[in-house]
């Protein structure tokens, strides 16, 4: 049964890479192509790029189900990658957490997001070290406010009111 | 070939006690920059370059190559320490180097690194001084059919001597190829792929979308690890093996030589020389590996052939901008700047009308050479123990620093999201064998090869063979073509046959 799992593990995660990318490939090109403005110098290199891209997925994915269908090796490779894979709690938790906090960056700030990015992910992967936890968000406080936007002169958005697109 | 009086003149306007202190304080602050993941040296320079107002041409010039080489240099130790290349040439730094601090050996390969970044980059400096006329003719010869071919040749070879299946790696390169042509069409004028940004007019921000393919993967992957490197090895006698690791690249000559002598050759070419030369280095340092060396698992040979060929690039993208004015990054664009800012017109009567203060240049830069050594060998001293400090509180202090980084680039919070987007194309890319570095590739050759195809396919429209008959062409396509023949003569073979060491260790 994992055996099974992973053999299409193998074929599905590569086929879905490669239909991802040639439907955006696809729309890009005819998009581009489509545009009134346009001439033949716009799509030279995107327009063969596309063929190269269409032919290589289609060989990609023939050679993953030729290579299942008659080794049956993928069991074992798909079983090694799976400790490796995203469906690990702290990875997921990561992603999670990183999702939030760039899209609070806009509104709240670097300080604020940083801050609360920081402390929650370093409690919620294990980190029980309460000293070491303060002492590093005063450090990112310091990088951010005094480093980047003092030092350097970076223009930060540091503060909710400072925050602009 | 050299003009001796010219260059006693400019060694003269060296001589004033502002000059180390010009020299040590941009190697700091360009390492300080390069190791910080998402700042680049062009932002560095950038930020250096209002402070030049004052300074007289020269002093600003060598400050400004201060900052650069520190940052170069800055961007190798980030390669090794957390497995991300702090400027795009330093990737081929991370498929060993990373390996060496995993295993407890990151002060070891620090060493490695700055050793044959300063023989490297002091090797490009002096060829410069001597052969700048002759290295700018050979930049000259490499025209639209030229770059064509490199381009097949590099994305063939990295597919071919890197990566598990070559046909993923090409279709990497391709989807690079495409991304990196996103925005308005330099030959018509027309926008494309942008789905109605602004931001992306200008197209992708192709440096942090290089720092999101490999950070974030990485920081993925070491996540459910205590630390970068587990191993119980003690780092009190850190100095002691980064100067062993100092001692074994000055060893290794025959590696940092034909890395300094690739990294010198390719250097020449525009956008993407230190990239290139230190890929080449590296494979084929591979390629000649001895029994025993594994290259891709930290092997000693590969941080010096990778950095050397790094380093050593930056002679030539000297050359071409003191020579040609044309810059060949965004780093080097901004010392253009500095360059006008000072009333200097890099060109042709540039040599003619200055000489003295490029021979001074040049030689300031050697001099910065030896600073470096010195410099490099006390911040990595210090930065190397981050390696130990639990990933549970170094990857969210990481993340948030990239992304730091990625707003300050053009204070655009839109970098941010492009960052972590592509963040999570380079984790799928690792996970399902697609090399990255094929993908990276690809991003940097793209946008000048969308320029140069419109050319090819004017020129040689009718008959393409004809781009045969440039030499250079010729030569890049038959290699190309050998390596092909290479990888289906090995698929042929039953297992067992003669397998490149390292290179079917996992795509970096």
């Amino acid at each position: 049964m994992a055996n099974e799992s992973a053999s299409r593990g193998a074929i599905v995660g590569p086929a879905l890479c490669i239909g991802v990318a040639a439907v955006w490939a696809g729309h890009y090109v005819f998009a581009t192509a489509s545009n009134p403005d346009q001439d033949e110098a716009t799509i030279a290199l995107i327009l063969p790029v596309l063929y190269v891209v269409v032919g290589l997925g289609l060989l990609i994915v023939t050679q993953s189900v030729l290579s299942t269908a008659r080794e049956h090796k993928v069991s074992n490779e798909g079983a090694a990658r799976g400790s490796h894979g995203l469906a690990d709690k702290k990875r997921l938790t990561y992603l999670a957490a990183t999702a939030l906090y760039i899209s609070g960056l806009p509104y709240f700030g670097f300080v604020a997001s940083s801050l609360v990015f920081f402390v929650c992910s370093a409690v919620l992967f294990g980190t029980r070290n309460a000293a070491a936890i303060m002492l590093s968000a005063l450090l990112i406080a310091a990088v951010l406010v005094g480093g980047f936007a003092g030092l350097l002169g970076v223009n930060l958005p540091l503060w909710p009111e400072g925050a602009s697109w | 070939m050299i003009d001796l009086g010219q260059m006693s003149a400019g060694a003269s306007l060296l001589m004033n006690w502002t000059m180390p202190l010009v020299i040590l304080g941009g190697m700091t602050l360009g390492l300080v920059i390069g190791v910080i993941p998402g700042m680049t040296a062009a932002l560095g320079l950038a930020i250096v370059l209002p402070l030049t107002f004052q300074m007289d041409a020269l002093t600003a010039l060598i400050l400004m190559t201060s900052v650069y080489t520190g940052s170069l240099t800055g961007g190798g130790i980030l390669a090794i320490l957390i497995n991300t290349p702090g400027t795009p040439g330093a990737v081929a730094t991370t498929f060993d180097g990373y390996p060496m601090a995993k295993a407890g050996r990151a002060n070891e390969a620090l060493g490695l690194q700055i050793a044959a970044s300063v023989i490297g980059g002091g090797a490009s400096y002096f060829a410069l001084l001597l052969f700048i006329q002759p290295m700018t003719d050979f930049a000259l010869k490499f025209q639209s059919a030229e770059m064509l071919a490199l381009t097949v040749f590099v994305l063939v070879a990295v597919g071919v001597l890197r990566g598990r299946y070559l046909l993923r790696s090409l279709f990497a390169g391709a989807i690079g190829l495409m991304l990196s042509t996103i925005g308005t069409s330099l030959s018509t004028g027309v926008p494309r792929g942008t789905f109605g940004f602004v931001e992306l007019e200008d197209g992708l921000p192709i440096v942090l979308c290089v720092i999101g393919l490999f950070a974030i993967p990485e920081l993925i992957a070491i996540l459910p690890r205590k630390a970068i490197s587990e191993t119980s090895a003690k780092f009190s006698r850190g100095s002691t093996e980064l100067l062993k690791g100092f001692a074994l690249a000055v060893r290794s000559w025959k590696t940092w030589l034909s890395g300094s002598l690739i990294g010198i050759g390719i250097g020449l070419l525009p956008a993407a020389g230190a990239t290139l030369s230190s890929i080449l280095s590296y494979t084929l340092a591979m390629r000649g590996a001895k029994l025993g060396e594994r290259f891709g698992a930290g092997e000693p040979k590969g941080v010096v052939a990778a950095e050397s060929a790094n380093n050593a690039s930056e002679g030539g993208a000297m050359a071409i901008l003191l020579a040609l004015g044309i810059p060949g990054s965004a780093s080097t664009a901004v010392i253009l700047g500095a360059f006008m800012l000072h009333g200097l017109v890099p060109g042709t009567g540039l040599f003619r009308d200055n000489g003295p203060l490029i021979y001074g240049l040049i030689i300031g830069n050697l001099f910065q050479m030896i600073a470096l050594g010195f410099v490099a060998l006390l911040v990595a001293f210090f930065v190397a123990r981050i390696v130990r400090i639990p990933t549970t509180i170094l990857v969210p202090f990481l993340t948030i620093l990239l992304a730091v980084g990625a707003y300050s680039f053009r204070g655009l919070m839109f970098d941010v999201f492009v960052v972590f987007a592509f963040g999570l194309i380079g984790w799928f890319c690792r996970r399902y064998d697609f090399t990255p570095l094929s993908l990276m590739i690809g991003l940097f050759l793209g946008r000048q090869l969308d320029e140069e195809i419109v050319r090819v396919s004017v020129l040689y429209g009718d008959d393409p063979l004809a781009m045969l008959e440039r030499p250079i062409t010729a030569v890049l396509f038959a290699f190309t073509a050998a390596l092909i023949v290479y990888k289906i003569w090995g698929a042929l073979k039953p297992a067992g046959g003669t397998a490149v060491p390292g290179s079917q260790e996992p795509a970096p």
